[in-house]
């Protein structure tokens, strides 16, 4: 069912890939680097021997003299993506799909934390006006009730339904409900709908009701060239002042707001390897690097900065951000309660002990832990691993045989 | 005359000799030590197959270093001819098969240890009744941490005749059974699907590992077996008790009766 999305022509001939392509997930294709995996390796064997190393080389701006950049000028440079800009490619994959007449009545979309597809389908939702269907309550997963996900009255009604990790729970009683809501789902009783999945809760629930995966896509991964474009794209359309990033180790230009050039810096490889193609994460390092020098503007000076036109800024990167160290002590504990929370992308406080054998004062005492360390945030209530420990707690959880999601390789 | 020919085949050992064999030796021991503490730490270090590998190389290690340095050291004993070497090994192994029996055997099922493997570091294994962890593979001895914490060391020897029950082998795949009695009255097939999540949805499981119920009647009731494999065999007791814990919850909850302990006692 996937189709191949469309490629643009660069202008010495070669093709340049849609910033935005939805694909089969086998199709998925982690940009790769052999200095970042090399880095990687490295910090590995650094932690193992728990010796911290200062880097030699002297860098073009230290980090000392450089700033953090004010939160609202962060957002101002890399301000929200638009969501609804894939839709045109996902709605291209399924050119054709109607989930009737023997074709599988529902599309999977599944991603890694971050990644967005559940943005992409809350767009699609309104930018279509389907019903987008919510998430059941905790007493329905657990009483194994439906009711919540009534038939529509026109089968052939489209829906779709964002987050299908937030319809089961790692609970004796908790599984129940998603299997019979995709036995139903997949049988059509609903009608035709998308589904979006975590990348996590998907590789779970392969387990637990294992589903085809013929009809299963992806947003494609951002590699180097994407990301690129994209941060070209986020810094100049909330400004007309022309942003120049460049590296501080090196002096280097990273990217400049309204350059065409397809010049691909070695920074932005860096962090599309790093973060495996998934945009959000490398969003978040981006955001988490951004410098300035001391005597650019305050707050309020470099909002209205960056609004005044014909200007140009510099902006510095500083060393990307090392995800934070676990503690290795209770190593199992702390493994647990990281996995749990990737499984269903995130947990109210009062489920956690539901699902963890651990009682809840002592899980609490773990979270504030690693609160402290900024390996986990809380977000409207529900405590997620932070976006710059992901790439270092997957590394935690592989070295000690866990379940993956599918896009660690 | 015949304790005269086995002195003869001896060299002189003068002092530059006994500082050349002290030298071997010093430095063998020195190895061994080092290796002795370095890979048990790294092996701390690392999970999963890797850990095993990394245990598993101790004995082997220690092996090719005592083999080395009796190699190096042997020339400057004796004078290396087949003949010379007959004559003192037929004496070392008259005095040794006397006084030493039960040493030397254990020593030589040492090297059979390391190179069949009925166990290697990291392994969960059960001698002589005794079940536990290898924590250290030695020349002559196995080292076996129980779940109790106890240290045993059992003498090598015990591989030649005694049953040696190995759960992991080398691998991180340790099976864990949790075992439940139920009363009869009961639909045996939701019992089994419930154990079945029980499993699945336990935060210790290896999912990529295989999940089964295994139900019995019995005069007093039926007793379910739920074997799983936990993420790490060390897990194992602590899975056990997750699945037991949480099992009875959920079959309680349900409306399932266990079986009565006086039946069973009757019954047997």
């Amino acid at each position: 069912m996937p189709k191949k999305n469309e490629s643009v022509s660069k202008p010495d001939g070669s093709k340049l890939h849609a910033l935005w392509e939805v694909v089969a997930l086998d199709a998925f294709s982690a940009p790769k680097s052999s200095s970042e995996q090399i880095v990687r390796k490295w910090d590995a064997l650094k932690r193992l021997f728990q010796r911290s190393t200062t880097v030699g080389e002297s860098p073009f701006k230290p980090e000392s003299e450089l700033q953090q950049l004010p939160h609202e000028f962060v957002e101002h440079l890399t301000g929200p993506v638009d969501w609804s800009a894939p839709l045109s490619a996902f709605a291209a994959t399924i050119n054709g799909w109607s989930g009737t007449a023997g074709e599988p009545a529902v599309v999977f979309m599944v991603g890694p934390p971050w990644s967005g597809h559940a943005k992409v389908l809350h767009a699609w939702a309104a930018a279509l006006n389907v019903p987008c269907i919510k998430p059941p309550t905790t007493q329905d997963i657990l009483r194994n009730n439906l009711d919540w996900m009534a038939p529509s009255p026109e089968r052939s009604q489209f829906w779709i339904m964002p987050e299908l990790e937030r319809c089961y729970l790692r609970h004796a009683e908790g599984l129940e409900m998603v299997r019979s809501f995709l036995e139903q789902a997949m049988r059509g009783i609903y009608g035709p709908g998308i589904i979006g999945c975590d990348s996590w809760a998907w590789a779970y629930l392969q387990y637990v009701w294992p589903v085809p995966c013929s009809n299963v896509l992806t947003l494609q991964a951002f590699d180097a060239s994407r990301l690129t474009r994209l941060l070209r794209q986020l810094s100049i359309a909330r400004s007309s002042s022309r942003y120049c990033f460049k590296n501080a180790s090196n002096g280097k230009t990273v990217l400049c707001s309204d350059d065409a050039s397809t010049e691909i810096n070695a920074t932005v490889h860096q962090i599309a390897a790093r973060c495996c193609g998934n945009v959000g994460l490398a969003l978040s390092y981006w955001r988490a690097a951004l410098r300035s020098e001391p005597e650019v503007p305050d707050e309020e000076e470099s909002k209205k900065g960056a609004d005044s036109s014909g200007d140009e800024h510099i902006v510095w990167l500083g060393r990307l951000p090392t995800s934070p160290v676990l503690p290795d002590e209770c190593n199992e504990e702390i493994a647990l309660l990281l996995h749990t929370l990737l499984l269903h992308n995130g947990l109210e406080e009062e489920l956690l002990h539901k699902v963890l054998p651990m009682p809840h004062l002592h899980i609490m005492a773990l979270l504030l832990r690693l609160l402290e360390l900024r390996i986990v945030e809380q977000v409207a209530g529900r405590w997620h691993i932070a976006p710059l420990a992901y790439s270092g707690v997957c590394t935690y959880l592989r070295a000690r045989n866990y379940l993956l999601d599918h896009f660690q390789g | 005359m015949e304790d005269v020919k086995i002195a003869d085949i001896f060299n002189t050992l003068d002092a530059s000799v006994l500082l050349h064999l002290a030298f071997i030796v010093g430095i063998a021991v020195l190895c061994i030590m080092l290796i002795q503490k370095i890979l048990p730490w790294l092996g701390g270090q690392l999970h999963d197959q890797r850990r095993h590998y990394v245990l598993a190389l101790v004995p082997l290690l220690r092996l090719v270093i005592v083999v080395g340095a009796f190699l190096l050291s042997l020339p400057l004993i004796i004078e290396p001819s087949l003949q010379n070497m007959v004559a003192l090994l037929g004496t070392l192994g008259l005095a040794l098969g006397f006084a030493l029996k039960d040493y030397v055997s254990s020593l030589i099922a040492g090297i059979v240890a390391t190179a069949e493997r009925p166990y290697r570091s990291g392994d969960w294994i059960e001698i002589d009744g005794v079940y536990g962890e290898v924590t250290h593979v030695g020349l002559r001895t196995v080292q076996i941490i129980s779940p109790d914490d106890t240290l045993y060391h059992i003498p090598h020897l015990k591989i030649w005749n005694e049953l040696i029950s190995n759960a992991n082998n080398g691998t991180p795949r340790l099976q864990t059974v949790a075992d439940f009695y139920l009363d009869s009255c009961h639909d045996g097939a939701i019992a089994r699907h419930i154990l079945y999540d029980v499993a699945l949805s336990s935060a210790y499981v290896a999912h990529r590992e295989p999940i089964q119920v295994i139900l019995e009647e019995k005069p007093w009731g039926t007793h379910y077996q739920l074997k799983a494999y936990p993420v790490d065999p060390q897990q194992q007791f602590r899975f056990r008790s997750d699945l037991n814990i949480r099992g009875r919850a959920v079959l309680v909850s349900q409306g399932f009766k266990f079986a009565s302990a006086a039946w069973a006692t009757a019954s047997e």
